[in-house]
């Protein structure tokens, strides 16, 4: 947990774990040179990974905050 | 310790287990239906298509790479986190999105490496086919691999670390070193796929089957015995046969296996005497192998009852027979004069379906079995009629498969090495490929029933799922007998 006044299951925030936001940032780096790659590729497959390696970082970034919220709500109704 | 005076558990992260036994399975019916293709395109090479991506040299590293790596990778993976979990009674480190991470990286290298195979790319490595940004990618997940695993052995609640996790540690840390080492390359941009190999020539041989022998050693043995060590005591309710002897198996294992590497390499440049050193270490490496089977084996003394009981032991132990036999069949084969006979053949093949349906997949379908109604709270799989069922027809076709690739395999090597009173070759190599006709086919309906006992299988589990009624924490979940610091023999 971040705290009390962070990401920390208080009564409007999520409740956000240390390694969701250092896996979360990891996951924005590869997201991003994903697209560098696909835009600069010289065959299809380097364009091909590097637009997946794009989707796939965004949906595991909401797959993170999907969770945080779920958590969040656990904790309210314990 | 016993049960009755442990502390409280942790509550474990089996989120990420049970994910990995899903992809596990899933990946178990592609490669084997991939298996099965192939095998009909070696068959009748009409199956071909005539496209690119359905032909046999694209689509071989899509069965292979989904078999050991896709299947045994994503096997692997949970039952790591399953065991040291519950024998260091301490949850997964680094909270559950690293874990996470670790999984669908995973997936996603898997889905990576199979797609970029049909599109036409390959380093043209026999298992390690991926070309060099994947290679990194899998780098950066197997490192997260190992910092959770690691860190979670280091915040243990035991003082002791059971003999399972020293194997699930050598099997992650030596992968790492072998996949760094045999991807050395340099892309041509970092904008194109195409890379060439820091190594040439011999040295790129050597340094290939420093990692492709070792890929059997480390990922397809040394992970698969820390499945042994875990799930056969559980399933058999009974301690280890000898701690001790558990102790040795790893480190000769360990120490032997990493230099045999050079036995697929006789009879080319690499110079005599590293292909006599490979060889000599293949063989020294029955010692472990046997001791390790034997210790398998026994710990089933005075439990052998339980075979007709409990559904995932006979799977278990069956493999542990395999894992026996196919470590007494590689070293023979290592042996310089055999290997004149069986390299280049489908006595190979054989060799190597044995170890990986008879061993490998039959010990993830025990580990499996055992582990579905655990992590499900479920009190038993919904049909054991169906496990004998699978077990039976499973068993059946890996004898056909292995059996008619040691008649063609043997058959192809004599035929290839016959002359006649006037020196020339008896047969040309047509004449070889039409002899072994019948034994592909045979081969392919091997396949097709190992393939039906693993769709039993994902049915039997999904029943179990979704029929049985959920039951509280039994002593399935416990730690086994004997992960204590006190010796269990």
């Amino acid at each position: 947990m971040l705290g009390e006044r962070g990401f920390s299951g208080d009564k409007a925030g999520m409740n956000m774990d240390p390694s969701d936001l250092i896996v979360g940032v990891m996951m924005a780096i590869f997201g991003l040179i994903g697209l560098v790659g696909a835009s600069g590729a010289m065959d299809n497959g380097i364009f091909v990974f590097g637009m997946s390696l794009f989707v796939f970082s965004v949906l595991f970034i909401f797959g993170l905050i999907k969770r945080a919220f779920d958590r969040a709500e656990e904790a309210r109704h314990e | 310790m016993s049960e009755a005076v442990m502390a409280p558990a942790p509550i474990y992260n089996e989120r990420v287990i049970k994910a990995c036994v899903i992809a596990g399975m899933f990946w178990a019916v592609v490669a084997l239906a991939a298996g099965v293709y192939l095998a009909l395109e070696l068959t009748w090479p009409a199956f071909n298509l005539g496209f690119s991506f359905t032909n046999f040299g694209r689509l071989r590293p899509v069965h292979t790479s989904a078999a050991i790596f896709a299947f045994g990778g994503s096997v692997l993976i949970g039952t790591s986190f399953h065991v040291v979990q519950r024998t260091c009674r301490a949850r997964l480190f680094g909270g559950e999105a690293l874990a996470s991470f670790v999984f669908w990286g995973y997936q996603f290298f898997i889905v990576m490496a199979a797609l970029s195979y049909v599109m036409g790319f390959s380093q043209s490595k026999e298992y390690a086919e991926p070309e060099w940004y994947l290679d990194l990618w899998l780098t950066i997940v197997w490192v997260a691999y190992l910092v959770v695993f690691a860190g979670t052995l280091m915040k243990r609640e035991e003082p002791h670390i059971y003999v399972a996790n020293w194997f699930y540690l050598a099997f992650i840390l030596t992968v790492a070193m072998l996949h760094i080492g045999n991807n050395l390359a340099v892309p041509i941009s970092p904008f194109s796929a195409k890379s060439y190999s820091a190594f040439s020539g011999v040295q790129d041989a050597l340094v290939q089957w420093w990692y492709g022998h070792n890929a059997v050693g480390f990922f397809l043995t040394a992970g698969f015995l820390g499945i042994m060590y875990y799930y056969i005591p559980k399933a058999a309710n009974r301690p280890v046969y000898s701690y001790r002897l558990s102790v040795v198996h790893f480190w000769s294992l360990i120490f032997l296996y990493i230099w045999a590497g050079p036995h697929h390499l006789h009879y080319t440049a690499l110079p005599n005497w590293a292909q006599t050193l490979g060889m000599a270490f293949s063989i020294m490496l029955w010692m472990p192998s046997w001791g390790g089977m034997i210790n398998g084996l026994m710990t089933l003394s005075g439990a052998w009852d339980k075979l007709r009981t409990e559904p995932s032991l006979r799977f278990l132990v069956t493999a542990v027979g395999f894992y026996g036999m196919s470590t007494f069949e590689g070293p023979v084969m290592s042996i310089r004069a055999v290997n004149s006979l069986s390299h280049y053949t489908d006595w190979t093949i054989g060799h190597v379906h044995s170890g990986a349906l008879g061993w490998v997949a039959f010990i993830s379908f025990g580990a499996v079995y055992y582990m579905v109604p655990v992590l499900w709270h479920r009190p038993a799989l919904y049909s054991k009629r169906l496990v004998a069922w699978h077990y039976w027809i499973a068993t059946l076709g890996i004898v056909l498969y292995i059996t008619s690739m040691w008649v063609a395999g043997i058959m192809q090597g004599l035929m290839w090495r016959a002359y006649d009173t006037l020196g020339f070759l008896q047969y040309s190599f047509v004449e070889s490929v039409e002899a072994v006709h019948p034994y592909y086919f045979i081969r392919m309906m091997g396949g097709v029933m190992f393939l039906a006992g693993a769709l039993l299988m994902v049915f039997n589990l999904i029943q179990t799922v979704r029929t049985q009624p959920m039951v509280v924490a039994g002593r399935r979940d416990a730690p086994p007998l004997g992960a204590s610091p006190v010796p269990a023999e």
